[in-house]
């Protein structure tokens, strides 16, 4: 299958500043050393607790975050090296969905006022058909038009806000869309609403997904593949079944054992003799020698807190950085 | 309209738990965000902001009609009749009158018409100019900020009164001097409330979002930033319409105002301080007047700055 977008060792580093005159006295590398590559109407999942660079590495990909080193092409067209046009341009294929949607879209504006925006910038309708055209984007993300077309958001559930900010972003014809924990902030019984609206949309409109989330459940019901990531890091990477059914790296047997189980049939994802996850994820400042991840592992030797180790593929597509295998 | 206040009282209830709880922001917003209608109703519920607003209408509507309704339109300009000088106040001459014999009551609510609408103008331009300013100053940042701001900082440092009175002092007694005087420092102000505002405003995910979607930076200062961060600058006007009025006044005291015998109600005043303690009613009317328009301004002030829900300092 043919790639869509491919992350090739990106780097996004923040500098720390202090005094006067100002002194570089720090970088945190919030996303270092990236590869993924992502194919056409795939569903891609980035796993990882939070401040683990995800949310930092999607907005890279949107141009939000300048990247330090390494590239992003979307399509062999590398995202960073864009003219000003070329970009307004292509980020119309490119779309972003906040994990808030009451932070996401403006307090001040109508729904129509807030569908109107992406076509008034971009030029798309005639004059005389945009209020159709949003009209039909509405009845997509099932929401009565004649209902919604003048509402405010104070006067809108989470679902439906969630709704509006996802038929803002199919307005510019996207066929990528970055999911930012699309449901986290959602009522459990809207969730499942959201997720299958989601995912009738792909099907209908042939989209490819990046769905960032830790809602491991969230994970293993809609992605293909998927990354797990530490500190800026990625641990493992592979399709979502393999890596649910037999995980390599420590830390993702520890994430999978926290899945609180309910039923039945998660029950066999659920390593077993694995201890629970213990301590916080540290300080992107003061980075552990070698492994990230070797001041939480319960398996940690020597060589973790020397050697950094590399990305090894492991099996067909299964890819794991730890010295253990 | 009936359910508002338990509605109100359990909206605050509810706020001080999610807050005890530390439930997300999202809830919390969801209260917050209130309709037209809750905010008016508010604005109702506060008696002196009532009031205010009636008594501001009341001088407003007086003072556009009073060359026709004053009992003497005849007197409120250069007229003399000193048969009649420094009568006190009495059925024919509600305010009494001044020393040249012309009737207080008409030639203060004429009077009143310069004062008001120089303090409405004033901090309207005030707006106009200074608004933009810190929008661009506080979205574009760099050194276009530091240019702005450090410029505010100098204007911010002298009293409008000082300017208005060197440029009065250059360009001659009349009304657009007293304008433009007092203008010329007023925006100062605004620039640093807007530019603080912008900044908050500017980190919002809504504003990345539109980024996001391709959309410019003049509309996204003009679409999103600036319906975001106007209340303090409507509250601002309002209170600052009082403050406007006092310097207009002021201006007229200290003989730099309107010329006589064009009535101005801080002029007014000056004139009627000659004649004090025994003809006190040719200063103590204007005054009045003053104070009361001031008074219904605050009170209009305080009452929208309830509404909007805004701190301004």
């Amino acid at each position: 299958m043919a790639e869509i977008l491919t992350v090739d060792k990106a780097c996004v580093y923040f500098s720390i500043y202090r005094g006067f005159p100002k002194k570089l006295v720090g970088q945190i590398k919030a996303v270092d050393n990236i590869n993924l590559s992502i194919e056409k109407e795939e569903t891609y999942g980035i796993v990882g607790e939070s401040g683990s660079g995800k949310t930092t590495l999607a907005k890279a990909i949107m141009g939000i975050n300048p990247l330090d080193h390494g590239s992003i092409y979307y399509r062999h067209e590398e995202l960073n090296e864009l003219r000003k046009r070329d970009k307004k341009f292509i980020y119309r294929k490119i779309q972003y969905i906040y994990q808030d949607p009451s932070s996401s879209l403006d307090p001040r504006k109508s729904v129509k006022d807030i569908l109107m925006e992406p076509i008034k910038v971009h030029n798309l309708y005639p004059k005389e058909e945009r209020l159709r055209v949003i009209g039909e984007i509405l009845g997509a993300v099932d929401l009565p038009p004649s209902d919604f077309m003048s509402r405010y958001l104070a006067n809108l559930s989470g679902g439906q806000k969630q709704r509006i900010a996802i038929a803002r972003a199919l307005l510019l014809h996207p066929d990528f869309l970055i999911l930012d924990e699309p449901t986290s902030a959602l009522d459990v019984s809207v969730q499942a609403k959201i997720l299958e609206l989601l995912d009738s949309l792909k099907k209908r409109l042939n989209l490819t997904y990046l769905v960032i989330t830790h809602d491991l459940s969230v994970i293993s019901n809609v992605t293909n593949r998927i990354s797990i990531f530490y500190l800026g890091h990625t641990m493992e990477k592979g399709k979502t079944y393999d890596i649910f059914r037999e995980p390599l790296h420590p830390y993702t047997k520890l994430l999978l054992s926290s899945i609180p189980i309910i039923a039945e049939s998660e029950k066999k994802f659920k390593p077993s003799g694995v201890p629970t996850i213990e301590g916080e994820i540290p300080s992107f400042v003061n980075l552990p020698k070698g492994c990230r991840f070797s001041t939480r592992c319960p398996y940690v030797f020597d060589k973790c807190q020397s050697l950094e180790p590399e990305m090894k593929e492991v099996k067909g597509g299964h890819y794991v950085a730890c010295h253990l295998y | 309209m009936n359910g508002n206040p338990a509605r109100e009282r359990n909206q605050k209830k509810i706020k001080r738990i999610a807050a005890s709880f530390g439930i997300g922001s999202n809830f919390i917003q969801n209260i917050k965000s209130e309709t037209l209608r809750d905010r008016l109703y508010r604005f109702r519920k506060s008696k002196l902001s009532i009031i205010g607003l009636a008594m501001f209408l009341f001088f407003v509507v007086f003072a556009i009609l009073s060359p026709f309704i004053v009992p003497y339109p005849k007197e409120v300009g250069a007229y003399v009749n000193f048969s009649q000088a420094l009568r006190p106040v009495s059925l024919t001459h509600l305010f009494g009158t001044d020393e040249f014999g012309r009737d207080i009551f008409s030639r203060a609510f004429v009077g009143s018409r310069i004062t008001i609408f120089v303090g409405l103008i004033i901090p309207i331009i005030g707006a106009v100019i200074g608004v933009p300013l810190g929008l661009i100053a506080g979205y574009v940042g760099g050194k276009v900020e530091a240019a702005i701001m450090r410029v505010t900082d100098v204007f911010l440092s002298i009293p409008p009164l000082i300017i208005a009175i060197l440029v009065i002092g250059a360009m001659g007694h009349s009304m657009t001097s007293i304008i433009f005087g007092l203008s010329i420092d007023w925006w100062s102000w605004y620039v640093r409330m807007v530019h603080a505002e912008t900044l908050s405003v500017k980190q919002q995910n809504y504003i990345e979002a539109s980024r996001m979607l391709g959309t410019g930076r003049f509309r996204i200062i003009f679409s999103h930033i600036l319906p975001n961060s106007v209340f303090p600058v409507i509250v601002k006007i309002t209170l600052d319409m009082g403050y406007a009025i006092l310097n207009v006044a002021s201006l007229g005291f200290l003989g730099l105002g309107i010329y006589p015998p064009t009535p101005e109600l801080g002029a007014m005043v000056a004139e009627g301080r000659l004649y004090l303690p025994a003809y006190w009613w040719v200063s103590f009317f204007p005054a009045l007047i003053i104070l009361l328009i001031i008074l219904s301004i605050n009170f209009i002030g305080d009452g929208m700055r309830d509404v909007l829900d805004v701190e301004v300092t």
